[in-house]
């Protein structure tokens, strides 16, 4: 059993805060020597308290991954803090304390990749354990089993390679290797978006139960609102590296105050031809959404008004800032929050 | 410290092709061993080796010893294969010269192999300027051909057969390098090495554990080539009398001394040239079977099994009339009624493959004109091969085994290349997944669409451009007569789906196929192509058969649906009859296991267990495994898709519908 971590009561610090921050990839040097770069994340700010689900939403180019790269060190934090317990993840240097990795782990969409081909499940897991917690190698077998079973893997995979296994099993193995190290925080990067139906449902039940049974955290990276409504306790909607709505599960999918959010609610599909009309409606009643803009090339001002039926000329000047029109909890970038809920 | 399991709803049932016992053992020598040509050649390096090794005990005479007496003999019983111009053995000088070739060769390739590998691990891992003068150090070094370096620094530092053998060692680590580097590039950008580094491994650990292994089969191929190489420059130098001293023997020492007594005994120039040429060739087709074996298969796939004798089909195929004439049996008059009027009839469709696997087991439904028609299922469940085996599109090795596909009147099924060819072309259009990689990327966006439109109509160019503008517009694209002149990268996503669909209406088509026309698409583009796919349906009136994994597709655009599980059509219904009453159980999991918006405070409900493959269908009802309202009589027999539901309890169920 993994053991409760002391900061797991409610309503201390956030476990995860992310103040300000900027991700800037660098694209090269024009002739001039100029060096380009491409923000993907723009002055986002969050945090995540133990135990509990960030759901980050948004189409691709929207920042969403960059973000959870960022966290991981595995994308650059040009600007601003990620602090992850107290500490400055952007100030560790070259090599992390073995603390944050042990805390810190993270599942990725495709299973196959993110897995080595050449080596057995058995090994994979035991990596893990063994850069954190060595122990002698019958005891870590015994571990590696036990965290089979946590994921719901018979014993005997620990033998497979991951092509042997499905899709879903993969997915599972892959939980089970972001548990080895027995973290706090685990970021899931569109880790059901591959899966059918059926195994996603499965996936989606493991991650909630694991959650219940170890407090741990998750930042939910996905595209369909609809998975991420369902394990999130708050959802943040990115729209070209910036936040456009943040806030409560509830509040930001029953009464969504940005329109971004309303068009993205309105395009998920629902397997019910009822409620599927009422949002088909809804879509068309916002009318016809253009092409998202290049995020190289983002237009001046809120980043959605290019495609916004709502648009008034105060929209191209500056960049709106999170504010709170609609509830103290929810956060709504654009300037005419109050209004557009219809 | 143990973990306890937490408790899972479902814990994936092992099946028999799951458990332990079953497994195949996989690795790149397992898979070359049984190439008849690979082997061959292992077994001729095997014997090489023994008797390079055994060289003094096998050899019959002294390889050394001049012996005046017997000049230029030809091959007797006391002297094999004859004796050279000083009398010496030419049987034992061929053992000996074994031994030579095989050390000067892996000693080369071994140099190469350590220096090559480990300079390439280290410039691709570290990249930046490592890399950056690592690679064009190599530049240099592979403009210089092996030998003249060998050459070189034979005059340098003097004869010598290991120093030669050392400047070809460096020359190949160049190759060896560029193998290994260009591999751990590869592979640093998978996400594993991502994961690894989350988990906090060193960076040290990471290359050697993770991504060393990769490197190995490219490697192996590479160096067995190498050392047929080696093994040539080898009989080179000591022919051109710059290798082996007299001490030592070589074959190409001995092609030398053969060459000034040709004219007297043409036999001593044959022999060292045959174990010469027989050495390469092995090592090169080595190679070659390694390669094949190493192949991206051979990590990814690679497990072939035999079906198991699948009763279940037989009966199936067996029963296929019957299975017809139920679904127009009288009951179901309505459905009937609209059969007749349908565009697409598929009847019995069964698609098997080579190996006698059933992808689809008779697949019925129809589609009616201007009607939308939903194929849904998990991956695996056949619904993509069904809509192949309507385009007579099946991949080699699967074929249309049973059932018919009527278009209007005509039988598809049987149908020669060309006659299909104008099916698809004039009276059926094709829109797939991917839009990028269904365009070409080296042609215009209009060159494309200008020769679909010609191929099918008698419009000259200008004609054809003009209908591409105006089919441009029709599927939404802006300023369309200056996007003709784009590339396919030069789209979105989005847009260039567009541009699919613009082309499968080339030709006004009756029915438009589309297989997850929306998968690779955001949610809000793919809103966008639904409404297109919708819209155009009506505009044009033609009929549209979707196929999707997503029901969500299915509820907003369809109007009636095809549940697909196990290569078997399980329940056809309109989408509101299927989505408010499913009546077959696999419909009612599918939909409850969709997240609705609900929060988590309840867990989704699931499907235990997952698809099984095709050769593994199981009998009686496919679902049963998986099915929470099996019983007994479930497990056998034949089921039949009666009044459009596959189930033997359909009467009884009271099903629950979409939330």
């Amino acid at each position: 059993m993994l053991e409760e971590r002391a900061g797991a009561r409610p309503g201390a610090r956030p476990l995860l805060s992310v103040e300000n921050l900027t991700v800037r990839y660098p694209l090269g040097r024009s002739i001039t020597g100029r060096t380009t770069s491409l923000a993907a994340v723009n002055n986002v700010t969050f945090g995540i308290e133990a135990g509990k689900t960030l759901g980050l939403v948004g189409e691709s180019g929207s920042g969403k991954s960059s973000i959870g790269r960022a966290i991981l060190r595995l994308a650059p934090i040009s600007e601003g803090k990620v602090i992850f317990d107290g500490q400055d993840v952007g100030g560790f240097g070259r090599r992390a304390p073995a603390s944050y990795h042990r805390d810190m782990q993270v599942v990725f969409q495709d299973p196959m990749s993110s897995l080595n081909p050449r080596q057995t499940i058995g090994t994979t897991l035991g990596q893990g354990i063994n850069r954190h917690r060595p122990m002698p190698s019958r005891q870590l077998d015994k571990e590696v089993i036990g965290l089979l079973d946590s994921v719901g893997l018979p014993s005997y995979h620990a033998d497979r390679y991951p092509h042997e296994l499905s899709g879903g099993q993969r997915q599972r193995v892959a939980i089970a290797r972001a548990l080895s190290t027995k973290p706090r925080l685990i970021v899931c990067d569109e880790a059901v978006s591959a899966l059918d139906v059926s195994t996603q449902s499965q996936v989606i039940n493991l991650l909630m139960e694991l959650q219940r049974e170890l407090g741990v955290s998750y930042l939910f990276i996905a595209h369909d609102l609809d998975v991420v409504r369902h394990v999130s306790d708050t959802i943040g909607v990115l729209y070209l590296g910036r936040l456009a709505e943040l806030g409560p599960a509830d509040e930001v999918y029953d009464t969504p105050g940005h329109p971004y959010t309303q068009t993205l609610l309105a395009s998920t599909l629902v397997a019910n031809p009822d409620k599927q009309a009422e949002r088909s409606a809804r879509r068309r009643e916002l009318g016809p959404v253009s092409e998202p803009p290049s995020p190289l090339d983002p237009p001046p001002g809120c980043p959605f008004h290019t495609r916004c039926t709502f648009v008034t000329d105060v929209c191209k000047g500056d960049i709106p800032v999170l504010t709170t029109p609609l509830s103290p909890t929810q956060q709504v970038a654009c300037y005419h929050g109050a209004t557009v809920r219809g | 410290m143990t973990m306890e399991p937490v408790a899972l709803a479902d814990p994936p049932p092992s099946t028999a092709e799951d458990a332990p016992t079953a497994r195949q053992k996989i690795g790149m020598f397992y898979r070359a061993v049984r190439q008849p040509i690979t082997l061959i050649c292992l077994a001729i390096l095997a014997l090489q080796i023994v008797i390079a090794l055994a060289a003094p005990l096998l050899a019959p005479y002294d390889p050394l010893q001049p012996n005046v007496q017997h000049r230029l003999e030809s091959p007797s019983s006391a002297f094999l294969l004859g004796t050279d111009d000083l009398g010496r053995d030419t049987l034992s000088r061929l053992i000996y010269g074994t031994q030579t070739a095989l050390i000067a060769s892996a000693q080369s390739v071994a140099i190469g192999l350590v220096l090559g590998v480990s300079l390439g691990v280290f410039v691709g891992y570290r990249g930046g300027w490592w890399d950056r003068i690592g690679m064009r150090i190599a530049d240099v070094m592979q403009s210089i051909p092996a030998l003249l370096l060998a050459l070189a620094l034979v005059a340098v530092i003097g004869n010598g057969l290991g120093k030669a053998m050392l400047a070809v060692g460096i020359i190949f680590a160049v190759g060896f390098m560029r193998v290994a580097r260009a591999v751990v590039l590869a592979e640093r950008e998978r996400l594993y090495v991502d994961a690894a580094r989350v988990l906090g491994l060193r960076s040290s650990s990471i290359m050697f554990r993770q991504v060393l292994p990769n490197i190995a089969p490219p490697l192996i191929v590479q160096a067995s080539i190498a050392l047929g190489t080696a093994l040539l420059i080898e009989a080179t130098l000591s022919f051109l009398g710059i290798g082996v001293d007299a001490t030592a023997v070589s074959w190409g020492s001995m092609l030398d001394a053969s060459r000034q007594h040709v004219s007297e005994q043409p036999l001593l120039a044959i022999f060292p040239g045959a174990a010469i040429t027989l050495s390469v060739l092995v090592f090169n087709l080595l190679g070659d079977g390694l390669r094949d074996a190493s192949s991206p298969r051979g990590v990814g796939g690679g497990k072939r099994k035999k079906p198991a004798k699948n009763t279940a089909a037989t009966a199936e195929a067996e029963q296929n009339g019957t299975a017809k004439a139920v679904t127009t049996a009288p009951a179901s008059a309505p459905t009937a009624d609209a059969a007749k009027n349908a565009l697409l009839t598929v009847s019995g469709l069964t698609v098997t493959t080579h190996t006698g696997a059933e992808l689809v087991s008779g697949a019925s439904f129809h589609i009616g004109k201007g009607e939308t028609f939903g194929l849904v299922g998990e991956s695996g469940c056949g619904k993509s091969i069904t809509a192949a085996a309507i385009l007579g599109l099946l991949p080699k090795g699967v074929e249309v085994t049973g059932g018919s596909v009527q278009l209007d009147g005509t039988e598809l099924t049987g149908l020669g290349g060309e006659a299909l060819r104008q099916i698809r072309g004039r009276r059926v259009g094709m829109v797939f997944q991917d839009p990028i990689s269904a365009l070409s990327p080296v042609h215009t966006v209009g060159r494309q669409l200008t020769d679909a439109i010609r191929s099918h109509s008698g419009l000259t160019k200008q004609q054809a451009e003009e209908r591409a503008v105006e089919l441009l517009s029709l599927v939404g694209v802006p300023a369309p007569r200056k996007r003709l002149l784009d590339y396919p990268h030069q789209f979105s996503g989005g847009m260039a789906q567009r541009v699919v669909i613009a082309g499968a209406l080339a030709c006004d088509p009756e029915l438009l196929i589309a297989d997850e026309p929306t998968t690779a698409l955001d949610v809000t583009i793919q809103a966008q192509v639904l409404d297109l796919l919708a819209g155009l349906r009506e505009r044009l009136n033609m009929s549209l058969l979707l196929i999707t994994h997503d029901l969500g597709v299915v509820a907003d655009i369809c109007d009636r649906v095809g549940v697909m599980y196990a290569g078997q059509v399980v329940e056809v219904n309109t989408v509101r009859g299927a989505f408010n009453q499913p009546r077959h159980p696999y419909t009612e999991a599918l939909l409850a296991a969709m997240p609705h918006g609900a929060n988590g405070s309840e867990a989704l409900a699931t499907i235990p267990g997952r698809v099984p493959p095709a050769w593994a269908w199981p009998q009686g009802c496919r679902f049963h495994p998986r099915c929470t309202y099996a019983v007994e009589e479930c497990k056998t027999g034949f089921i039949p898709l009666d009044d459009g539901v596959r189930c033997r309890r359909a009467v009884e169920l009271k099903l629950a519908g979409a939330k």
